[in-house]
Formats: structure tokens, C-alpha cells, sequence
């Protein structure tokens, strides 16, 4: 591997753990357009060089979080199994489903997520009744806003569905799957933005873990690539941990939504040039 | 205040399993790579890296599992060796 490509690659990885962790995203939905465009990496190899860089960026991100309690570590294991089966699924079905069918859906529910984000949901976040909470209630300690923030998780079952929804896209796309879970998490479950962001990067590692090892042991990831680019994201990764700490709640949904729509146009172009 | 907020320690154990699984592999993908840059073989390293990567979840379920055990919560635990076993399924799956 040359310097150039060494420092492109660290590059790259250090912005996608950046944004993926600022956003909750693994970072897989521009490592592996990067990886295909810019360093000539065959597909294969770049949606498994995506899956390990995830597991880099939610192992990093997912310390932290899990550490200050801004991720919800219970709700996230209540979430996991379905996820991963959703993976363990979405490897199965990876060559009979047709390609143009599932980049369409996909992107029709990318935009409505990103329209629902957009137009704040009123009353979203509930506090937790007086005198005690449940099991999954939660609590951190918001900078941006200067206070403890409480909230009560609802609606459990729907996330449930959402969580395999985002397993099986995460092994059909080579991604981590945040893009579903974090506004299933914060429209769905009344979590707060913030902490759907922290609670959705602490799960991606165990839903790309399922994908990546089927990759792994396929011979498909390319080991120098992929830990010079899980380097840079453990480089990129602090500040965005930093970062979504200080952000307020609603420029973050505003930024997710942004990045929803623009994915989902890039996806709808795709389509059509067939 | 939200009952029982990380009273089996699962948001340390959490916490602890995932630094330290990413510091081993980002040690041995660092040494890879370096070697590399040098002019050497260094992808045997960059791949022991990388699995040890991807152990890091493995360990991070297995770490909660104990918690959960630990603090008789059967219910979390259930999750937690759900994940582990459909994990080892996954792997299972990819020798196939």
C-alpha cells in the first residue's frame, strides 16, 4: 500500500467515524460508496471493509455512551437479538431478493423518516411518571441544554420490528443499520434525539459483528484497507462523541434529516439510471 | 429519577468490554499497518486486528450477560445470550 493511499484511507475513516458517531450511523453508508469510487475496492470487499469499520466506530463511540449513561444500554439489549436475526436473515436473502426493489423501498422509507424528523413531533419525549420509572427509563446529563434530561421509553414492540428491519439492511447494504434505528428509537420510542443517537451506536457493532463475521470468514475483507480505515475512525470518532454532547437536540434531528434525504435521493438516482 | 439506573454495573461492563477489545485490536491493526508502510509484511498482524475487532461486540454481549446473571435479572439476560447465540449462529453460518 502506498503513503498516498495509506493517508486517503485514514483520512476517509477518520470522517466517517466522525459523522457516524455524531449521527448514530455506523458510517458504513459513506465508507462503502468511497471505498467502490475512490480506492477501486471490488463491492464485496468494500461492504465488508464497511461492516468492520462499523464495529470500529460503534465500539469507540459505544464505550463512551455506555460509560455516561447517554446510551441506553438495557433498551439496547432488549433490541439486539432482533437485530442481529434481522442480519443473520438479510445474509440469507442477499442474493434472491432483486436489487432494484429493495434500494427502492429502502429509499421511500428513508424519505418518509426524513420528512417525519423534520416536523418536530410535538410532545415526543415523555417524562417518566412521578415516583419511580420503568426498566427501560433513562437519564443524562445534556450539556447543550445545561440539565438532566429524563425520559420514559413506549411503544417497545414497534422498535422490536424496526431493529430487524434494520439488521436485515444492514447485511443487504453493507451498513450498520442507524439510519432506521435512530428515528425508530426517537419517533417510535420517545427517546430523545441524543440519546437514540448513543443507544443506535452502541447496537450497530453487534448488528455488523453478525454480517461481518459471514464476510470474514469468506475471505472478503481486505485486512490492510480495513484496519488502516478502522484506524482513522477510531481517530475521527472522540469528536463526534464530543460533539453530539454539546449539539442541541434539534439541530441534530434537523442534520439527520438532511442526510436522510440526500441518501435517499443518491439511492433514487441510482434507480433510475438503472 | 429512573429506577434502578446501571444498578447490575452493565453501563461499566459495557463500557470496560468495548475500550479495552478496541485498544488490543487497535494496537495489533497500528502494528500491521505500520509494518506495512515500512516496506514489510504486516497483513498477517492487520488481520489478527481485525478479528480481534470483531470479537469486541462478542465480548461486549458476554461481559452483559455476566452482569445480568450476576444481578439474577433473567429477563436481560435472556436478551444477552440471545444476542450470543445467534452470534455464534452467524459464525456458524459463514464456515458453511
Amino acid at each position: 500500500m502506498t503513503l498516498l493511499r495509506l493517508a486517503g484511507l485514514l483520512a476517509t475513516g477518520a470522517a466517517a467515524g466522525l459523522v457516524g458517531n455524531l449521527l448514530g450511523l455506523g458510517g458504513g453508508i459513506f465508507i462503502v460508496p468511497a471505498l467502490v469510487l475512490v480506492f477501486n475496492v471490488p463491492a464485496h470487499a468494500a461492504v465488508a471493509t464497511g461492516l468492520v469499520a462499523v464495529i470500529a466506530t460503534s465500539s469507540a463511540g459505544g464505550g463512551r455512551n455506555a460509560a455516561t449513561g447517554l446510551a441506553n444500554v438495557r433498551l439496547g439489549m432488549i433490541l439486539e437479538p432482533a437485530t442481529v436475526l434481522g442480519a443473520i436473515c438479510g445474509a440469507l436473502l442477499a442474493h434472491q431478493l432483486s436489487e432494484t426493489v429493495l434500494l427502492g423501498l429502502f429509499a421511500g422509507l428513508l424519505l418518509a423518516v426524513g420528512a417525519g424528523l423534520w416536523r418536530r413531533p410535538r410532545g415526543n419525549c415523555a417524562e417518566p411518571p412521578a415516583g419511580g420509572g420503568g426498566l427501560l427509563d433513562g437519564e443524562y446529563h445534556d450539556g447543550a441544554a445545561g440539565g438532566i434530561v429524563r425520559y420514559s421509553v413506549r411503544r417497545v414492540p414497534a422498535a422490536l420490528g424496526a431493529s430487524f428491519g434494520a439488521g436485515l439492511m444492514s447485511a443487504l447494504l453493507g451498513v450498520g443499520g442507524g439510519i432506521v434505528k435512530v428515528p425508530a428509537l426517537h419517533m417510535f420510542c420517545g427517546v430523545p434525539m441524543k440519546a437514540a443517537v448513543a443507544t443506535s451506536n452502541f447496537m450497530i457493532g453487534v448488528t455488523a459483528a453478525a454480517s461481518a463475521a459471514v464476510y470474514f470468514q469468506a475471505g472478503y475483507v481486505p485486512a490492510l484497507a480495513a484496519a488502516a480505515m478502522s484506524l482513522g475512525v477510531l481517530a475521527g470518532s472522540p469528536a463526534g462523541v464530543w460533539l453530539v454532547r454539546r449539539l442541541r437536540e434539534a439541530a441534530l434531528r434537523r442534520v439527520f434529516a438532511v442526510v436522510t434525504v440526500v441518501i435517499a435521493a443518491a439511492l433514487l438516482r441510482r434507480l433510475l439510471a438503472g | 429519577m429512573p429506577a434502578e439506573r446501571d444498578r447490575f454495573g452493565e453501563n461499566r461492563a459495557a463500557g470496560l468490554a468495548l475500550r479495552w477489545g478496541l485498544r488490543a485490536s487497535a494496537a495489533v491493526m497500528a502494528a500491521g499497518v505500520a509494518l506495512d508502510a515500512a516496506g514489510r509484511d504486516g497483513s498477517g498482524l492487520a488481520l489478527l486486528g481485525v478479528a480481534l475487532l470483531l470479537a469486541t461486540p462478542f465480548a461486549r454481549a458476554l461481559s452483559l450477560a455476566a452482569v445480568f446473571a450476576r444481578g439474577r435479572h433473567w429477563r436481560l439476560f435472556a436478551c444477552a445470550a440471545a444476542v450470543l447465540a445467534l452470534l455464534a449462529f452467524a459464525f456458524a453460518l459463514g464456515r458453511l
